[in-house]
């Protein structure tokens, strides 16, 4: 059961950490990562090589909330390194979930009283 | 009815720390790292304070004889609103201060409710209660150097109530000015006091460590992870801005407040200046000496181990078994047998014993606890029974 459990929250924290780590180049684009955005070497290689660049429209949304959040709270430009410092911060608490499951099962193996022969 | 309150507090505390260790285990609880988290952000604040330091320009006037104005309150807004990530770390310089006072005075309350500040362990609490008074003055200069409106009336209001001191207070006020009146060398002033008062912080540290035994200064990666995350939240929940630029020939009124660091503040505005420093001083007089009325009535006062000195054989067993790492192992003088003699280092010496038991040759002791008394003490004991 306790197995099962730390399963859980290491492929939880290890996903977690990895999805908000893919949303950090939308967030250092200013939370909008059209094509010209990108930088150049980037749009070149995408470009000469045939493949196509992320333009993070299902995080559109998002966009639009966190800037007015922003905004609200004061802050005049840059929204972008604002939004980049939350998604780091859910990665590293996804990582933190996961790191620590793995530490927990290390935990209680030391628990376990060694058998007498 | 004192003894009562930490009583509950404890079994409180216990309860807690019990409950978290089943979620996350031991190993991950951070009631056990409790001292070890305001260091973590005292590494936090320098390495974004140092991020900070390269930006900032301390003048209150035009500096570098720029075309367009550049002093204190233009190079912060520099930072916050043009340089790359400059607001992140604007935010994480702010908000690792906050936590780490925040952090300071959990690790008091816990040391105080687990009864961790009694006996020997009371230079542990005096050098803490001055590094939390220290960090907040620290903490205070750093609000002083974004020069805003806030900066203005916070540098204004120290400078009456330093003046209010008897003897000193005229003094302290040239000091903190750098001068008589605000000026650029002021600001150079408030910089050098952020910045070198924080380097002092290692010092007060190492005071504050040097009678423990083993002491955690390290939380575990995962502790760690979960620290900054929370200042980078905090970060994008609520960005740090300034107010307006100080203007020397306005009077601003009011301020926000920031309660971990501004609170005397909030004091001294409320009452006047004689009673806010009776309160200040005999606050931190109370609190500095919360451990002395257990030093006092303590059957055995804390005296350190001494070396019999024909006795040693300089075989350094208790350098080695010393917890405290209070024995050093120095060259026999001339005429000795041995080569090494094993010398007490008292600021360090808890009088714990270890040595006495570690030793074959009955060559060190405490003096006010001796190994013979005490194994006549035991024998009568045994006997008696």
């Amino acid at each position: 059961m306790g197995k099962t459990i730390n399963l859980v929250l290491v492929v939880a924290g290890a996903l977690a950490c990895l999805a908000f780590t893919g949303l950090m180049p939308w967030a250092e684009l200013g939370m909008n990562a059209k094509f010209d955005n990108w930088p150049e070497w980037l749009r070149w290689l995408a470009t000469n090589l045939n493949f196509s660049l992320p333009d993070y429209a299902a995080v559109s949304d998002l966009s639009t909330q966190w800037t007015a959040h922003l905004k609200k709270a004061g802050a005049e430009t840059r929204f972008g390194d604002y939004a980049y410092a939350l998604v780091m911060g859910l990665a590293m608490i996804g990582a933190a979930i996961g790191i620590g499951a793995i530490g927990r099962e290390e935990s209680e193996e030391k628990t376990i009283l060694p058998v007498k022969k | 009815m004192y003894t009562s309150i930490p009583k509950g507090l404890t079994d409180l505390t216990l309860a807690i720390e019990k409950g978290t260790n089943a979620v996350v285990t031991s190993k991950y609880n951070p009631f056990y790292y409790h001292g070890a988290l305001p260091q973590f952000y005292l590494w936090v604040l320098f390495i974004s304070g140092l991020l900070l330091f390269a930006y900032y320009i301390p003048t209150i006037e035009n500096a570098y004889f720029s075309e367009n104005l550049v002093n204190a309150w233009t190079s912060v807004n520099y930072i916050t609103n043009v340089l790359p990530m400059g607001a992140v770390i604007r935010g994480i310089h702010r908000y690792a201060g906050d936590a780490m006072v925040l952090t300071i005075v959990l690790h008091a309350l816990r040391v105080w409710i687990t009864d961790r500040y009694r006996q020997y362990r009371w230079i542990q609490w005096v050098t803490g209660v001055a590094l939390l008074f220290l960090v907040l003055f620290i903490g205070q200069t750093g609000y002083y150097l974004v020069w805003d409106e806030r900066s203005l009336i916070l540098t204004r209001m120290t400078v009456s109530a330093l003046g209010a001191l008897p003897f000193v207070g005229e003094g302290l006020q040239k000091w903190f000015l750098n001068g008589t009146a605000i000026t650029n060398l002021t600001l150079s002033n408030f910089l050098f006091i952020h910045i070198g008062l924080s380097f002092s912080l290692l010092f007060g540290l190492w005071m504050h460590y040097v009678r423990m035994t083993r002491p955690v200064i390290t939380p575990p990666p995962a502790i760690n992870y979960m620290l900054t995350a929370v200042l980078l939240v905090f970060v994008f929940l609520y960005p740090i801005t300034s107010g307006k630029m100080a203007d020397l020939n306005s009077m601003p009124t009011s301020f926000e407040i920031d309660w971990f660091f501004l609170w005397p503040y909030a004091m001294m505005a409320s009452m006047n200046l004689g009673m806010y420093w009776v309160l200040i001083l005999g606050g931190a007089i109370a609190f500095t000496c919360v451990p002395l009325p257990q030093l006092y009535k303590a059957s055995h006062p804390i005296e350190s181990a001494e070396v019999v000195l024909n006795k040693c054989t300089g075989c350094s067993l208790c350098s080695q078994d010393c917890p405290y790492s209070a024995i050093e192992m120095v060259p026999a003088p001339a005429g000795s047998r041995f080569k090494l003699l094993a010398t007490v280092k008292a600021y360090r010496c808890s009088g714990c014993g270890v040595c006495v038991g570690a030793c074959a040759f009955d060559a060190i002791d405490l003096p006010n606890l001796l190994d013979t008394d005490v194994k006549a003490k035991i024998k009568a004991l045994a006997e008696a029974k």
